[in-house]
């Protein structure tokens, strides 16, 4: 019985992979090819991250005899990634299945139901936590040069890791259940927690810079500080290099736990996956509403979507909180630090590139707002509600573009004012330090509506596949994301021989352009294109 | 209200509907039966505009819904086989989401939603998230929506499922008022003695293809409908 859920399970996480669910049909190599590439990019792109800060301590851990505090600490960022990246889906994927009714249905235990959901959070949590751990593991082989018994052990703390996180992902699953049904504005504190968690996760990881320097320089000290305060800490590192009765002890440990919490959760799993929210009856009073056009029924429709789903909110949505957070970073530290920036050098226009590069920084981390690109695929079975009224396609997606826009723009403009305050440039480059970043934010919209309704796929049984797995969401942040990128790279030719305004104009002329083209593009194609769906 | 001239759909190499044509005058509740898999869906929801079809035509009043879909889908209403409604919008939210598409005026809405809701005793949990209705309640909330904007033509798919015997009963006494004002229905089901006691006329669909349709009388002479629907389904 296990067999056949495992092989559901299979089949539905990597479907999507060969399968054109819009189209109804098998996708072409070339599709399949450019699919993988699109996730071995995101996954290298993080991956590359661990890898540099792997190769800032390796050396210094390994040289001064403290392999295992290197092992300890990159399998602790392993562990956060892990629990990050796959525990908060752990609720919704493994307690709000769309086939419970059916599987509840069919003589199956309830532990089998877990284990085979349990499939896609270990695989998801395995590829999160090994964009941290595969990069340690081979900064390690390389650097310290170790025998064969380290390369095994190595892989084995990657196995226990795995196993790790995905306890954790079922504690903090376990957790949500069982608080989602007793409190009341979950919504609102899912954000709030997870929020708590992203700031904390920023926290340790831009602190973890400067202990990670300190580290380097007195890794004998801290070495021995830990091994002598904290001997556990020792014994789990040490699997890494090649302790094989430890390795064996903890993996024998963590499979026990894991085995542990599968046990708790299968007992409670029927209870927990079919309790109904404790919702207190609001009673109806009528009260006279005003009428409004459709876009504003569209608008509007669109904003109780974005409101009514933490992962909607989080996945698509991160950005409205960190740009304020920046703008007040900017004027709390940037002036002091740009004032100190030479204002040529070599021929090259530095105070320019600081000016365009702060733009860019605002354009990137706007991509963290892409409402737009998963918003056609969440219609899901309700697609046939807005193809059956009387409203242009075009109507509908300029909904979509819209609040984009509108949750991109308010946080942008007051974050471009804290640039503009700081930046070196003239007056020219203040302003367009403002209006820049506020054209990007209308092109993105526009950009991440059309891809979203041209990759749509509204055929779906959890709601995180079209939020946090779907092309349209990795090109809407990744894609976009490398674009704002190519801003400032562009400006290093470009800076010999142009000034910032006139580069930054020249952007914003075209970004403009551009959005305003894929906006006919939206008004011309949208109807067919939502017609496909 | 409506012709339907050689309606063809595929589905890759599966004829859904094959060249189908019937019409439907004002003040007509027409049914629509078949079994599974026969093409009452295909056809329905080609009528309601929110599939693209292969070949023939369809008019609303005269307006062709290829060519005008927006026209046709202004007086006309829909209400597919499961009320797959927003779940993250309450009741009223939903009403008025609707109403605002039409431009519906604020008055007007209003009495209109206290009627409708009333009459389905929905009228306390409007305030309630669509999340926490019943299949039924979800539907009476779908017909309530359909009725809001006091559409010509109404489309419904298997509109009894899930319904309690009064708003069944409810929903009938709804069909034969817009039809008695000038308005009709197109409705398809498997319930074959709510058709036979309530339609005008009736067409039985089979592998795609009209096999029977007609003036309910004609159709079923003086056999009973299930005899005559299961004799054909025989053939």
């Amino acid at each position: 019985m296990i067999k056949s859920l495992l092989k559901k399970q299979f089949a539905e996480f990597f479907r999507r992979f060969f399968f054109d669910y819009k189209r109804n049909k098998v996708r072409s190599k070339g599709a399949v090819v450019g699919f993988f590439l699109l996730y071995a990019y995101l996954i290298l792109y993080m991956s590359g991250m661990f890898f540099v800060m792997a190769n800032s301590i390796c050396r210094s851990l390994s040289d001064a005899g403290a392999g295992w505090l290197y092992f300890a600490i990159m399998s602790g960022f392993a562990l956060m990634m892990g629990a990050f990246g796959s525990g908060f889906s752990t609720y919704s994927g493994v307690y709000k299945g769309k086939d419970n009714d059916l599987l509840f249905s069919l003589p199956i235990p309830p532990r089998d139901i877990v284990v085979a959901r349990l499939l896609n959070v270990y695989i998801l949590g395995t590829v999160y936590s090994g964009t941290a751990m595969v990069p340690a593991l081979l900064v390690y082989w390389f650097t310290a040069r170790p025998g064969f018994g380290a390369v095994i052990g190595g892989l084995i703390l990657y196995v226990i890791v795995s196993l790790l996180v995905l306890t954790l992902s079922c504690v903090i699953g376990r957790i949500i259940a069982a608080v989602s049904v007793r409190v009341k504005k979950k919504n609102v504190i899912t954000v709030l927690l997870a929020l708590a968690f992203f700031a904390a996760y920023f926290f340790v990881y831009f602190k973890a810079r400067d202990l990670i320097s300190d580290l380097s320089e007195n890794a004998a000290v801290y070495a021995d500080a830990i091994r002598g305060k904290a001997y556990f800490v020792y014994l789990f590192g040490s699997v890494g290099e090649g302790s094989f009765p430890w390795s064996a002890v903890f993996l024998a440990a963590s499979a026990g736990l894991l085995a542990l919490v599968i046990f708790l959760m299968s007992r409670s799993f029927f209870g927990n996956a079919t309790a109904s929210e404790k919702l207190s009856k609001t009673v109806y009073r009528e009260k006279t509403i005003r009428g409004r056009s459709a876009f504003a029924a569209f608008l509007g429709k669109e904003f109780s979507r974005f409101t009514s789903s933490p992962n909607y909110m989080l996945n698509c949505g991160l950005g409205v909180i960190l740009l304020p957070i920046v703008g007040v970073l900017l004027l709390i530290k940037g002036g002091d630090l740009l004032s100190r920036i030479p204002e040529f050098e070599g021929g090259f226009d530095v105070k320019g590139m600081v000016c365009v590069g702060l733009c860019t920084v605002l354009c990137a981390l706007s991509s963290m707002i892409d409402t737009a690109s998963p918003s056609v695929a969440l219609e899901g079975k309700n697609i046939w509600i807005p193809r059956s009224l009387p409203v242009p396609a075009k109507t509908i997606l300029h909904a979509k573009a819209a609040v984009q826009f509108i949750i991109t723009i308010i946080p942008m403009l007051f974050t471009s004012v804290c640039a503009a305050v700081i930046t070196p440039g003239n007056v020219f480059v203040r302003i367009l330090t403002v209006l820049f970043p506020a054209v990007f934010a209308f092109f993105t919209a526009v950009f991440n509506t059309l891809i979203g309704v041209c990759l749509a796929n509204v055929h779906w049984t959890d709601e995180v596949v079209p939020i946090k797995q779907s092309a349209t969401v990795v090109i809407g942040v990744f894609g976009v994301m490398a674009l704002a990128a190519n801003i400032a790279l562009l400006y290093i030719p470009a800076g010999f021989f142009m000034r910032a305004d006139v580069y930054l104009g020249i952007c914003t002329a075209v970004f403009a352009a551009l959005g305003v083209i894929l906006l006919r593009v939206i008004d011309k194609k949208g109807e067919v294109l939502f017609g496909r769906l | 209200m409506l012709r339907i001239e050689h309606l063809t759909k595929n589905y890759g190499d599966k004829k859904a509907v094959d060249d189908l044509s019937l019409q439907i005058r004002p003040g007509e509740i027409y049914g629509f039966i078949g079994h599974n898999g026969a093409g009452k869906t295909t056809t329905l929801k080609s009528v309601a505009g929110i599939l693209k079809f292969d070949e023939g035509e369809i008019y609303i009043g005269g307006i062709s819904i290829r060519e005008k879909p927006l026209e046709c889908k202004k007086i006309i209403a829909y209400i597919p086989d499961n009320p797959d409604l927003y779940d993250f919008m309450t009741g009223i939210k939903y009403l008025n989401f609707i109403a605002d598409i039409f431009g519906i005026p604020s008055e007007e809405r209003q009495s209109r939603i206290r009627e409708y809701a009333d009459k389905f005793e929905l009228t306390e949990d409007l305030a309630q998230p669509i999340s926490a209705y019943s299949h039924g309640m979800k539907q009476k909330l779908a017909i309530i929506s359909a009725w809001i904007h006091e559409p010509k033509l109404v489309i419904m798919d298997e509109p009894f499922v899930g319904l309690d015997p009064k708003a069944s009963h409810t929903l009938k006494e709804m069909m034969r008022g817009l039809c008695d004002k000038g308005g009709a229905i197109f409705f398809s089901t498997h319930v074959l003695e709510v058709a036979e006691k309530l339609c005008d006329k009736i067409a039985i669909i089979k592998h795609g293809r009209l096999i029977r349709s007609g003036p309910m009388e004609e159709v079923k002479g003086d056999d009973s409908l299930e005899e005559v629907f299961l004799e054909l389904e025989g053939e």
